[in-house]
């Protein structure tokens, strides 16, 4: 069985302006990237858009990354996330859309390397377990922020509940999905 | 407590994007200053919640939007092969440049002989048309002489002991005096005639020498300076190159004036 290359090789590639190092890496990533946008985004038409911006904005932007500053996965999903959050605030008006660069959300060397992380299978697993466990408003309060970009005054207006209480609930959650998570780590 | 404690409960709100601005602005603040605990948790928190994208429902995306990213970052993924510094088609055009600088520089001599013939036969044709000029206007001046109702005609008579042929003189008092004449004989050598106006008193005055051309004709044409009212007759000698002031010779032509 041959030997993939590590995200920070296919990075490297990318840098060098390779289109196969892309190819491997939609492959790797395209089905999480698009669940997530078009969780957000609602609409395929719209998630598919907005994936082909991201993949197309990794591709100019390669030199922008940094390995040593932490993987991939996680940045690819936050600048997804932010894609789809921006489009989605776009659409309804709500807010202009930021610019946004990769080096805006770089992970350092403080987060887990990939080579070391369990597969992600078991990982996806861990974290639906775990949010699968919180009680569904402590749920619900997390999906609105991370999902529909809500802020803390957002959600607790939207649940109904004091703001104190729906600060607590969104950190607590993530503090165990963190726990949770450190044995992947 | 430190402001890196009080803080520590942002990290994953503020990795999640929950913040209000005012707890935002405060964290950003800090880690302007490039905390580095605070930076490292931050980072930590932003990797957790990353990993809330696994719970979103599974989708698979289209074929088509594989096709499409792939398709618009499209060319070949592997270099070309250096095979050489310059390119097969550099070679050509040099190959190109080197035959047209060998056909320039032969069509440049071809040009320049071309040149210098036409710029010879040029000053050929030059000078044939100012002789034809000279000629011509030597021809106008003599028919001007000959057409003015105030030309005098004279014939001058070889002298007796010759058997040259007579030659005749046209005078006109404003425009001069024409000598002409056919079948004379060349001078021998260098020699020339010498056309000279002889007054009633004192010594001839030369008109001018003249040669006849290869067929025998004689056309002269003179503006004497001598006072041809008080001239008694003109006289043709012949005489060395040049002529001289006076007569070396006895006359060849004589002709009476008035």
């Amino acid at each position: 069985m041959a030997v993939q290359p590590s995200d920070a090789e296919l990075m490297e590639q990318l840098i060098r302006r390779e289109p196969r190092a892309l190819e491997r890496l939609y492959d790797r990533y395209a089905r999480p990237v698009y669940s997530l946008v078009l969780r957000i985004a609602q609409q395929a038409a719209s998630a598919e858009e907005i994936v082909q911006d991201v993949f197309l904005q990794l591709w100019r932007n390669a030199h922008s990354y940094q390995a040593a500053r932490g993987p991939l996965e996680p940045w690819l999903f936050t600048l997804a996330r932010n894609r789809a959050l921006d489009h989605v605030r776009l659409k309804g008006e709500k807010q202009r859309r930021r610019e946004e660069t990769l080096d805006e959300h770089p992970f350092a060397s403080g987060a887990p390397n990939p080579e070391q992380l369990v597969d992600r299978e078991r990982r996806a697993e861990r974290v639906r377990r775990l949010m699968g466990s919180l009680p569904p408003q402590q749920r619900q309060a997390i999906e609105l922020a991370f999902f529909e970009g809500m802020t803390h005054t957002e959600i607790a207006e939207a649940l109904g509940e004091p703001l104190g209480t729906v600060k607590s609930w969104i950190r607590t959650g993530l503090l165990q999905l963190r726990e949770s998570l450190r044995g992947a780590s | 407590m430190s402001d890196c404690a009080r803080l520590a409960e942002l990290y994953e709100p503020y990795a999640l994007g929950v913040l209000d601005a005012d707890e935002r602005s405060e964290l950003e603040a800090h880690l302007a200053r490039s905390c580095p605990t605070c930076t490292a948790e931050v980072e930590r928190a932003r990797w957790v919640v990353a990993q809330l994208t696994y719970l979103a429902p599974e989708a698979k995306p289209p074929a088509a939007l594989r096709a499409n990213v792939l398709k618009a970052v499209a060319r070949p993924s592997v270099p070309e092969p250096r095979q050489s510094w310059v390119p097969a088609w550099a070679w050509v055009g040099a190959a190109m440049l080197v035959l047209l600088a060998v056909f320039s520089l032969w069509e440049t001599r071809r040009i320049k002989r071309e040149l210098h013939a036409l710029e010879t036969q040029l000053r050929t044709v030059e000078g044939q048309r100012q002789v034809l000029e000279r000629d011509r206007q030597r021809y106008q001046e003599v028919l001007d002489i000959l057409s003015a109702s105030n030309t005098k005609e004279l014939e001058l008579k070889p002298a007796a002991a010759n058997r040259l042929p007579p030659v005749r003189a046209y005078w006109n008092p404003g425009l001069g005096l024409v000598v002409s004449g056919g079948q004379i004989p060349t001078p021998a050598g260098d020699r020339t005639f010498q056309l000279w106006v002889v007054p009633k008193k004192g010594n001839p005055i030369s008109a001018g020498v003249f040669r006849p051309d290869a067929g025998g004709q004689v056309l002269h044409i003179a503006k004497p300076d001598a006072d041809m009212a008080a001239a008694a007759a003109l006289a043709i000698t012949e005489e060395p190159a040049g002529g001289r002031p006076q007569p070396t010779t006895k006359p060849l032509w004589v002709g009476p004036l008035g």
